[in-house]
């Protein structure tokens, strides 16, 4: 099947444009889902393979986990790897979150080597309607972890996260359940 | 040395109580059957205790094929 192509007008163009994202995300070991949707396998319009309309669901109380980010921290950028004819596309994302304690420390750890599907909601409530999704049941984004402690004179504590992933993001309309007692 | 017996736990109670959704409407309507009130984000629709659902949130759960409603049959 050929690739799917459409025109872009002002339209297209100035949908969902605002930058940047709302400062907290949303983080889920891939192991305590009851089920992870996928994009529709029978795509029939443009960005069919790039949506997950079904809901992700949760044996309660699992569910997402959310961390309150750094005001305009959050922030996306991809890029194309890879050879001429077999390029694809590398996602990054970045969020601070500000503090430290042998909570922060604990939990930034173990997500390093965990397997974990991240969640960023568009900063533009009324008109962007979905979560960008990165990794699935297959893949996860790869995280690196940097703590800064600043100086007493300026600045604050804060761990920056920054998650990589070839592939594998999505735009995710369903549900988002977070886990009862967190 | 004393044994004492092992009572086996019974199981968590799955069947939600009747009157689950605080909108009646809802609750006449659908079940909870996972029982429990999770804070749930729904883009552009609801952000909220999974209990203070609309009909209509509570219509796009079903569509969306979530499994913390379910329409009374």
């Amino acid at each position: 099947m050929s690739n799917l192509y459409k025109k872009f007008t002002k339209t297209e163009a100035a949908v969902n444009r605002d930058g940047g994202y709302k400062p907290k995300i949303f983080f889920c070991p891939i192991d305590t889902f009851l089920a992870i949707q996928k994009p529709t396998a029978s795509p029939t319009a443009l960005g069919d393979t790039k949506k997950i309309t079904t809901a992700h669901t949760f044996t309660s109380p699992a569910g997402f986990f959310s961390l309150y980010a750094k005001d305009h921290s959050v922030k996306t950028k991809s890029t194309s790897v890879g050879d001429d004819g077999v390029k694809q596309i590398e996602h990054e994302f970045e969020v601070i979150v500000t503090g430290d304690s042998a909570e922060h420390l604990e939990q930034f750890e173990a997500m390093l080597n965990d397997d974990l599907m991240i969640l960023l909601k568009d900063q533009d409530c009324i008109n962007a309607t979905d979560h960008v999704q990165y990794g699935d049941e297959c893949l996860t984004p790869t995280l690196s972890i940097e703590f800064d402690s600043a100086d007493t004179n300026t600045g604050v504590k804060y761990y920056k996260i920054t998650g990589k992933i070839r592939g594998h993001k999505y735009f995710y309309t369903g549900t988002v359940t977070e886990k009862t007692v967190a | 040395m004393e044994t004492k017996p092992i009572t086996p736990k019974a199981p968590e109670a799955k069947t939600p109580t009747p009157e689950f959704f605080k909108n009646p409407e809802v609750n006449a309507k659908y079940l909870a059957p996972m029982g429990a009130d999770s804070v749930i984000h729904i883009p552009g629709k609801y952000s909220g205790h999974l209990s203070g659902i609309t009909l209509e949130v509570a219509a796009a759960l079903v569509a969306m094929k979530d499994n913390q409603v379910e329409e009374k049959k």
